[in-house]
């Protein structure tokens, strides 16, 4: 089954303080997907402000952030009228079942345990894009 | 941090705190013993007082039977002897005289054993007054006895002038004499009765009293006690506790190691991957590039497994400490030689200010080296621009003690206020992004105060008044 999402570029938000792993994941990205727009952002506060004026297919954010954590930036941007109902997926380094159990709760589509491998990473992006596309195609979603 | 072998430390309080208990519940059960025979010798004493009086009591009945018979004889014998001599009837005479006789045997009966019963100075008086009379009458009563059984009318006569005369007033005072006896055993049984109702009412004084002191005693033992189980119940709660921080401490650092482990592993699986996936598209720069990001935080790795293992060490007593007379001045300015370069292409300034004279400490030098390339690595990862200075000073804390202290000084971002302490804290940082790009571990400020308090000695960071932070490090000298 072919998992890429088809001809469409997307845009997606990278919010990961770990400068090597930020590189990881937007070298991935860049190499699976077709894209517009990747934006990279070090900090959570950066990643909100990002959030407030721009319209992602997907964030990808790290749990443990200088300034707005990411379950902060998350919960923050389940309330905005830009990305209410974007994909989030959370990194996280601690993948205990509180932390998981908080972060779904806050919205969370889904998470990653680090070291996470690059095929589940890919993997784990597609599931969440065509979840968006059927929610759009679906009627009773309200779109 | 772990400190596992407290763990144990902590058990044998716990113990100890146990065995606390048993002492004063101990004391406290013997004091209440004590007690209760103390009382029960006081109600016993009472009771043997109560016992003589009794005695006493029932001597002075014995006695009062004895003389009411005597008494009751005199009297009969009285009668009889009055009876005898109106009669006319020989015979009749005759065995009034055989009952007389009869009687004078009880009487003498009665006499001797009251004679021998223990009296008092007044019982003894009245009976030798007694004693006087019936000597007196004796005779008397014998020679009207005899003369009664005459047939002839003047004996008689004499008999009746012998038994009005001088027989019936004796026997009218002996009467009289029992009388009195009577009455003073009655007197004596009287006062002893209300002698014995008022010691019981002091018994009862008494026994109330002991059973009062019974009870506080009780309660002063149960109290003490309580408070006692209360007081361990208390320390053995604020162990749990500290057990209990222990414990999440340890949770914590288990958690952050793991953190910290994850983070570089991510990298390096990352990177390893994209180049194992699609070595042939990625151009020579970015390839050499990702290798170096995977040899780099290997080395992290590498690096935050062996401080792991330097805490550890440290904290289960076990790392091994190889101390010898050194001089600082020559470790400081060799840790200083070491970072030249790596300043110089920072393009930093490099002060070295060392002691005039050498100073010597015993200590390992691997350590205190590692301690001061610690502080320097620190500041240089946080210095861009200005420069790094180290110097070796000492100072004397009293006459016969002196303290070497080494400042690394630097003109980088400086330390917050509220992070001066907890920056000695494993994994703290007070700037994530920060530290990671620098590749720390987030355990050597940590490792670094180990050493240094190991040494008795103290390291802290004060904010420099113009840009920059130093760390002073004080240990004591060698003697």
């Amino acid at each position: 089954m072919d998992t890429l999402p088809g001809p469409t570029p997307i845009s997606v938000l990278i919010a990961e303080d770990d400068e090597n792993i930020a590189l990881a994941l937007y070298t991935v990205i860049k190499k699976a997907f077709s894209t517009n727009r990747v934006d990279l952002v070090s900090n959570g506060a950066n990643a909100w402000s990002l959030v407030q004026n721009n319209i992602y297919d997907i964030i990808i954010s790290d749990w443990n952030m200088p300034l707005v954590t990411g379950l902060s930036l998350l919960e923050s941007t389940r309330k905005s009228d830009t990305n209410a109902n974007t994909p989030f997926l959370m990194l996280t380094a601690r993948a205990d079942k509180p932390s998981v159990v908080s972060a779904a709760k806050a919205g969370a589509s889904d998470y990653l345990a680090k070291p996470y491998g690059k095929q589940e990473l890919v993997e784990k992006i597609n599931k969440l894009l065509n979840m968006k596309i059927e929610e759009a195609a679906d009627p009773e979603s309200g779109f | 941090m772990l400190k596992l072998h407290t763990f144990a430390h902590d058990l044998s309080r716990l113990r100890e705190y146990q065995s606390k208990v048993v002492g004063p519940l101990l004391t406290g059960f013997l004091s209440l013993a004590a007690l209760v025979v103390t009382a029960w010798g006081v109600h016993e004493y009472m009771a043997r007082g109560d016992h003589d009086l009794l005695e006493k009591q029932a001597l002075s009945s014995e006695k009062m039977l004895i003389l009411s018979e005597l008494m009751s004889i005199a009297k009969t014998r009285t009668q009889l002897t009055g009876q005898m001599l109106v009669t006319e009837d020989f015979f009749e005479r005759d065995d009034i005289a055989r009952e007389l006789d009869s009687f004078a045997t009880r009487f003498y009966v009665l006499r001797s054993n009251l004679i021998e019963m223990p009296m008092s100075d007044s019982e003894q008086s009245l009976l030798e007054k007694r004693a006087k009379i019936i000597a007196s009458i004796l005779p008397a009563q014998r020679e009207a006895a005899d003369l009664a059984m005459s047939d002839n009318p003047v004996d008689l006569d004499q008999a009746r002038k012998i038994l009005y005369g001088s027989v019936m007033p004796g026997q009218a005072t002996l009467i009289e004499l029992f009388s009195e006896t009577i009455r003073l055993l009655e007197e004596d049984i009287v006062a002893s009765s209300r002698k014995m109702i008022e010691a019981s009412k002091v018994g009862n004084i008494v026994n109330l009293a002991a059973i009062v002191i019974i009870i506080i005693g009780a309660m002063l033992v149960a109290a003490v006690t309580i408070q006692r189980v209360y007081d361990v119940e208390k320390q053995l709660n604020n162990a749990n506790k500290e057990l209990e921080a222990l414990n999440n401490v340890k949770s914590e650092f288990v958690s952050l190691v793991s953190h910290e482990l994850r983070t570089p592993l991510t990298s390096i699986r990352s990177f390893a991957e994209i180049l194992i996936d699609d070595i042939d598209n990625i151009d020579s720069d970015s390839q050499r590039r990702y290798l170096n990001i995977i040899n780099n935080e290997s080395n992290r790795l590498s690096r935050l497994v062996s401080d792991i293992l330097d805490l550890q060490k440290i904290d289960a007593n076990k790392m091994e400490w190889h101390d010898s007379k050194i001089d600082l001045n020559v470790i400081a300015r060799e840790s200083f030689e070491a970072f030249s370069g790596a300043l110089q292409t920072k393009g930093l300034t490099q002060t070295i200010e060392l002691h005039d004279s050498s100073l010597q400490a015993l200590i390992d030098p691997d350590k205190i080296r590692q301690v001061i390339l610690n502080l320097l690595s620190n500041a240089l990862k946080y210095t861009d621009q200005g420069g790094i200075s180290i110097k070796v000073t000492s100072r004397a804390t009293d006459a016969e003690h002196q303290l070497a202290r080494i400042e690394v000084s630097d003109t980088g971002i400086g330390i917050p206020d509220e992070h001066r302490d907890s920056i000695f804290e494993s994994f703290h940082q007070v700037d994530n992004s920060g530290t990671r790009a620098n590749g720390g571990s987030g355990l050597g400020l940590n490792i670094c105060q180990k050493i240094i308090h190991h040494y008795d000695g103290k390291i802290w960071v004060e904010n420099n008044a113009s840009k920059g932070s130093t760390f002073f490090v004080e240990i004591p000298m060698a003697a």
